[in-house]
């Protein structure tokens, strides 16, 4: 039995067939149509930032040419329609061609080693920007090869002002690019993996003379059979430099600057991970965004550079929704070819998973509303007065399919103690029932801190259904998968096994809180031991509060002032190098300039394995008001 | 899947729930396709989980746990893969350094640098020339030595039975002459070639007083015919791919009863032996590590196998010839020193446990 | 045979045998000997220090590598001082040197560093050039190997044999945890064509080395390659024969996941190598290469990416097989160590010493066993 949920995202990359089988038209069409519309998406440098698993090179992949003619071929096949809609939305199709050749260079390995030579800055960074171009040009041809289109169909279409430098990349027709692009990379490629760098008087001249493609090409004119029935297209070459995180940060400014100049007419973007910048400035990246622009979420355009954050799009409500719908799209997609489920048609992950509650057992209940009565006595409640908060708690439900007896007791016990505190000092001389100072109400803050204490007072199961499952998966599409795996694997052994297709409450919770718990035991990362003392320590707080009799709050955060945020790269660099860490690998989530209580607050928000393993709330907003000083301490703590 | 079906029915027999059945339907399937399935006695449509499951039915609720546990944890098998990468070691890593060895004596140099002069290259050339390979049992995989060394070693130096016969020995000793352009040449080593050594007796035992065994018929042979086949000063390297630690230490002491027993003129010179894998010594199982399953052993026995199996090395044969208490599956066959509840198959006659087998043995007389 | 191997036959040492022939081969008296070694938290560090003999260790000039990594702990830096008091003791000519193996951006530069201090250390006069990985991590161990692999090829004139010895200790191992690096990148010197657009037809083959809690290692390894090269064909490499023989096991069941999932691994892909004996390692890449070679000639050629970690010896099959075929190594560097308290302090007893003998006077003047040019 093979489940394909145990394959990571990235891993669809064989083919483009299956890559594209599994691609999600959503946040294509949310990041890139607007820049689209405004032309600003292949004409500038568009600067693309996300956290590990946000898609952002599933985004680049499908921008590659041999992805776009894919799809392309695939006309008609409704698999490939939306994707083809979306792609025709941000303007890399028109009429059913193509407009864009995208390359994509992982900048992961050989191009940050340039830093490391014996040269001066300006010699360093030319040998990159040569090497990225010869490496761009290289990789449009293989693209454009692999769709069908011979090399002897294709040549470069220069810049008017440019034509006279044609020969300096090797002339217009391909194979003469190509060959010159060959020389070029093996020579650089020669130099960057020499054990020692060779002196400068001994570079070649292919490195070191006036390669520079980018600056000369306008287009790429190809003339194809299949693709235009023989007629000449111009495409715009894209490179796309993924994972550009790995340059040295000097070398990223200067590739910066260098493919922002407004002269260059072949699109570029450049993509990276979160913790791009010095951690200070990371972070930063994060807060700055979240304030621009609420209309188009992620963008921030400046004049020469267009910036997208892949994550934190939009309002976080309407950003869930739309996981949850994609998620659950991407699901249906990878039970499809699921060898057991899929020809049985289980392929809805809604339907495997039970949201019906799992209220604790009979005993239990007995055992919990003795408590409900002696907290009743303790803290002297009238009989009359508890009818009165049970009417409130039977109110605040009203047209729900109704709410079990555990929840309902456990709502009256922390509605008792509000009532409690709301009446102290409160002469119960004179009075034996007073009035509370504000009106006490059954608030989904009640519901929910119902729920989590008797989570954790009763192991009543609170992660369950697809929804808690999209959710406790932070936005990200691998965590999905990850934690979907298991319960997939579950049902499929329930189906061996001639037992229902679907987990009830109890099994999802269960399973997801262990997987949770491995994911976190498996950590292994840069600073990962800090990261996780850091976060334990928050979580085991944040318990804390969540159980407080009252239920006054439900965190999963940690809120610091943004003030003091901001300055965390200066004041306190380790903490901010562990945050980045933590952030990179989806431990914390940030939420920047979060306003409450009139100051603004960035909120760390717990990823979803540990609101999972701790039993934390999976609903956003709930924070504990701490300081950048505390975190700091948290760090240095010897556990135990 | 129709693996499914079968998984479902172990669920069902080891009364799992979906947490523990979700768990050892990954492990049953990986490692059916990465090793059991491979068994060569299993047959179409009953590999290994369905002989698993027809096993297990053997036992009581309680004790199909502690075998099941026995499978996945203590269980050792080799997969032929693994088998026959002990092969592939076999001549660089012995066969090398034992010429090396010789080449280094005969010129009084150091063993590192038989490879910087022409002379001692030669030397060592015309030295594995002068080697025959003989096969003690069809699981010396001689056929695969030959393959990967191909080039190397050619098929003049392998003989596929370790009886003596004039007529292909003469033959081999004319090629060997022939290949080294000397009309005097003879062999200088002989390799025997076995998959495994469980116990050591099958090689080499005392019966009484007489000494027994295959190294004894190879003597018995060879005895008369070693001026002229081989060297003075010739050496008897026995080479097992797998050897259990005790059987490691038992052939170099036996033989070295043997040798001082028997006298010079009556038993072999120079006898090395060697091993590409020995088992640890903690394998065999114990009462203090296996309590529960080999209480399985004694209670689960059919003693009619005894008579064909085991009746040299005196006791009965629940742990296997020898008492060995091996758990050890070869992929070609289960040894007979391994427990026998892993193999025994019998009809249960006479009120006896029918015995069934989770890994078939196959008969291999000696 | 179908081709000539640099390495076959190799005169090469392990356990008892290599202590001998330290011992023996040391104590000649015409031997100068130049010994690069790690002085680190490692007790390893010091232990083929103490198969030299005293006389030999009074003229041995000792070139100590101190790796530096951010943020050490305060035990091991305790641990590192200590033996590199105990080696400075034992060689009068000693040098130290730091290695900084991560920039200040956290990119890996310690096989750069390496490869440029070994550049500047003259070899006149020195007839034995020891390099003991014992202690060094590949990272930094491979690129320096390298080096004095290639100056000796270039250089004819320069009379100097090259011997690697590394003690491997499962056991010690065991204990070591390292915390990984982010980035999964080619070992310095061995990017063997990795990227290039001539390669980017061939038939990409990863050779991981399957070992104990690497699963995170690995993964990261296969995530970039994937990114690079979507067609790539993984042969995992398990420790068969081992002092556990159930540990083949244990490592499929261990990466269950990967082999069935992201790696899909046909059983026929596995790949075993003799936990011991780094030459069989060697041979069973090079073996594998011979074929694929054959296969792949006239469709685009054939890459072969290897990822050694765990067990030394082991390694050290990947680093010939690599420096005689211009393999890719990738790597994830190490950005520090967690010890486990108590354990380390001693040597244990299943540590082995191995000691290869790569190029120079064992293999005669002529090299004629030169591997075949590409």
């Amino acid at each position: 039995m093979e489940n394909p949920f145990h394959r990571r995202a990235t891993e669809q990359l064989r083919d483009d067939e299956a890559f594209l089988s599994i691609v999600s038209p959503q946040p294509l069409t949310y990041f890139l149509k607007r820049p689209a519309e405004q032309g600003t998406l292949y004409d500038r440098l568009v600067l693309f930032r996300g956290t590990p698993g946000s898609g952002k090179t599933t985004l680049a992949r499908l921008f590659e040419f041999s992805a776009l003619s894919a799809v392309l071929r695939s006309t008609g096949s409704k698999e490939y329609e939306s994707v083809a809609g979306a792609l025709e939305q941000c303007g890399a199709i028109r009429d059913g061609l193509p407009t864009v050749v995208g390359c994509r260079l992982p900048m992961e390995t050989d191009y940050r080693d340039f830093w490391e030579f014996p040269y001066s800055e300006a010699l360093r960074s030319g040998l990159l920007f040569t090497f990225i171009q010869a490496r761009a040009l290289l990789a449009w041809f293989r693209h454009l090869q692999a769709a069908g289109i011979a090399e002897s169909d294709i040549s470069i279409v220069p810049r008017s002002d440019s034509a006279s430098a044609l020969g300096t990349i090797g002339g217009d027709s391909g194979a003469a690019v190509v060959q010159k692009a060959r020389e070029v990379e093996r020579a650089v490629y020669d130099v960057v993996g020499a054990l020692v760098a060779p002196q400068e008087s001994d570079l070649p001249a292919a490195v070191t003379g006036t390669y520079r493609p980018f600056d000369v090409i306008e287009r790429i004119e190809i003339t194809s059979r299949t693709l235009t029935h023989g007629k000449r297209l111009q495409l715009t070459p894209l490179v796309i430099l993924d994972d550009a995180h790995w340059l040295h940060p000097s070398q990223f400014e200067a590739v910066r600057h260098w493919l922002a100049r407004r002269e260059l007419r072949i699109a570029r973007w450049v993509i990276t991970r979160f913790d791009i910048l010095q951690p200070g400035e990371a972070l930063a990246v994060v807060a700055e965004d979240r304030t621009e622009r609420p209309s188009y979420p992620g963008l921030s355009a400046t004049r020469d550079v267009e910036s997208v954050l892949l994550q934190s799009w939009g309002q976080r409500r309407v950003q869930r929704t739309a996981f949850r719908r994609m998620a659950r799209d991407m699901a249906e997609r990878y039970l499809q070819k699921h060898s057991l489920l899929g020809p049985r048609r289980l392929v809805d992950i809604g339907s495997l998973l039970s949201e019906e509650p799992a209220p604790i057992s009979e005993a239990k209940l007995n055992e919990l509303s003795k408590q409900v009565a002696a907290t009743q006595k303790r803290l002297k409640i009238t009989d009359s007065r508890r009818i009165e908060l049970e009417a409130i708690v039977e109110a605040s439900r009203k047209g729900d399919t109704g709410i079990s007896s555990d929840i309902r007791l456990a709502m009256l016990a922390i509605l008792m103690h509000r009532y409690s505190k709301r009446t102290k000092g409160q002469a119960s001389l004179f009075e034996d029932d007073p009035e509370p100072s504000r009106p006490l109400v059954a608030d989904p803050g009640v519901f929910e801190a119902a729920k989590l204490h008797l989570l954790h007072r009763y192991e009543r199961p609170y992660f369950f259904g697809a929804d808690d499952l999209c959710d406790a998966s932070s936005e990200n599409a691998e965590l999905f998968l990850r934690l979907s795996a298991i319960l997939v694997d579950t049902v499929a052994t329930q189906v061996i096994r001639s037992k229902p297709a679907i987990l009830d409450a109890s099994t999802q919770h269960r399973l997801l809180r262990e997987r949770a718990r491995r994911i976190i035991e498996h950590w292994n990362f840069p600073y990962f031991e800090k990261v996780r003392k850091l976060v334990t320590t928050i979580a085991t707080k944040c318990v804390e509060t969540s159980v407080q009799p009252n239920g006054w709050l439900t965190p999963n955060s940690y809120g610091v002032l943004q003030s003091e945020f901001d300055s965390l790269a200066t004041s306190n660099p380790e903490t901010a190098r562990v945050l980045q860490f933590a952030v990179a690998y989806n431990a914390i989530l940030v939420v920047p300039r979060y306003d409450c209580k009139g100051k603004e607050w960035c909120l760390l928000e717990m990823g979803g394995p540990l609101c999972l393993a701790h039993g934390l709330t999976l609903k956003r907003g709930g924070f504990l008001e701490g300081s950048a000083t505390e975190i700091a301490s948290m760090l240095e703590e010897n556990p135990q | 899947m129709k693996q499914d079906f079968i998984l479902g029915k172990l669920a069902q027999l080891m009364s799992w729930d979906t947490d523990k059945a979700r768990i050892e339907f990954g492990w049953l399937r990986l490692m059916s396709q990465m090793k059991y399935d491979g068994y060569q006695d299993f047959l179409a449509g009953a590999r290994f989980v369905e002989s698993l499951v027809d096993w297990l039915q053997q036992f009581t609720d309680a004790e199909r746990v502690i075998a099941y546990d026995f499978v996945r944890s203590s269980l050792v098998y080799l997969s032929t893969a693994e088998m026959n990468h002990l092969v592939e070691l076999f001549y660089p890593e012995t066969v090398v350094w034992r010429l090396q060895e010789a080449v280094a004596r005969k010129l009084s140099i150091p063993a590192w640098q038989v490879w910087s002069t022409p002379k001692a290259r030669a030397l060592f050339e015309q030295l594995r020339r002068q080697t025959l390979f003989i096969e003690l049992s069809d699981g010396a995989r001689i056929d695969v030595f030959r393959r990967v060394n191909a080039g190397l070693i050619s098929n003049e130096q392998v003989v596929t039975s370790p009886r003596f016969n004039e007529e292909k020995w003469t033959d081999l000793l004319k090629d060997l002459r022939r290949d080294v352009n000397d009309p005097e040449a003879r062999f200088a080593f002989v390799f025997l070639v076995d998959d495994f050594v469980g116990s050591g007796t099958t090689l080499l035992r005392k019966k009484d007083t007489e000494w027994t065994g295959k190294l004894r018929r190879f003597w018995d042979d060879m005895k008369d015919h070693r001026a002229t086949y081989f060297e003075d000063d010739w050496s008897l390297c026995v080479h097992h791919y797998v050897a259990t630690a005790r059987a490691e230490q038992a052939v170099r002491e036996t033989n070295a009863l043997a040798s001082s027993e028997r006298g010079r003129d009556e038993w072999f010179h120079n006898v090395k032996f060697s091993f590409s894998a020995v088992l640890p010594p903690d394998l065999p199982l114990s009462a203090t590590a296996h309590g529960p399953f080999l209480a399985l052993t004694d209670k689960y026995y059919d003693d009619s196998i005894e008579t064909r199996h085991t009746r040299v090395a005196g006791t009965d044969a629940k742990l296997g010839f020898g008492q060995c208490a091996l758990p050890l599956v070869l992929e070609h066959n289960t040894p007979n020193n391994s427990i026998a509840l892993l193999w025994a198959d019998t009809d249960g006659d006479n009120g006896r446990h029918p015995m069934r087998p989770l890994f078939r043995r196959r008969q291999r007389h000696v | 045979m179908t081709r000539v191997r640099r390495w076959e036959p190799c005169v090469y040492h392990r356990g008892t045998h290599a202590d001998a022939f330290m011992k023996d081969y040391l104590a000649q008296p015409d031997r100068s000997i130049l010994l690069i070694a790690g002085a680190g938290f490692d007790p390893r560090s010091t232990r083929v220090a103490d198969t030299f003999p005293e006389k030999a260790r009074k003229k041995t000039r000792a070139i100590l590598i101190r790796e530096e990594r951010p943020n050490p702990d305060d035990i091991l830096i305790k641990r590192a001082v200590k033996n590199r008091d105990a080696l400075v003791a034992a060689f009068p000519q000693s040098e130290e040197h730091e290695i900084q193996i991560f920039a200040s951006d956290n990119a890996v530069v310690g096989g750069r560093g390496s490869a440029r201090l070994m550049r500047s250390i003259p070899l006149d006069g020195v007839t034995d050039i020891f390099v003991d990985i014992s202690a060094l991590s590949i990272g930094v161990a491979f690129p320096i190997i390298k080096h004095f692999h290639e100056v000796l090829k270039q250089n004819p004139q320069i009379q100097a044999n090259l011997h690697v010895v590394s003690c491997d200790s499962p056991v010690i191992d065991g204990t070591i945890t390292s915390a990984p690096s982010d980035a999964a990148a080619p070992i310095h010197g061995f990017r063997g064509g990795w990227g290039l657009d001539e390669k980017s037809k061939a038939a990409i083959l990863w050779m991981p080395q399957l070992s104990r809690g690497k699963g995170v290692i690995l993964e990261r390894i296969f995530q970039m390659l994937r990114n690079v090269q979507p067609d790539t064909v993984v042969c995992p490499i398990l420790p068969f024969p081992s002092s556990r023989p159930r540990r083949p096991d244990e490592l499929i069941e261990e990466f269950a996941e990967e082999l069935e999932g992201a790696w899909s691994v046909d059983v026929r892909d596995l790949v075993y190598a003799d936990e011991k004996s780094p030459l069989d390692l060697y041979r069973t890449i090079l073996r594998i290469d011979d074929a694929r070679r054959r296969v792949f000639e006239s469709v685009g050629g054939s890459q072969i990416i290897l990822s050694p970690l765990g067990s030394k010896a082991l390694s050290l099959g990947a680093l010939m097989a690599s420096l005689e075929r211009d393999f890719t190594i990738l790597h994830v560097e190490s950005i520090g160590y967690i010890v486990s308290e108590g354990q380390t302090e001693s040597i244990d007893t299943t540590e082995e010493l191995v000691h290869i003998w790569l190029d120079g006077d064992a293999y005669g003047k002529t090299d004629a066993m030169e591997g075949t040019p590409k």
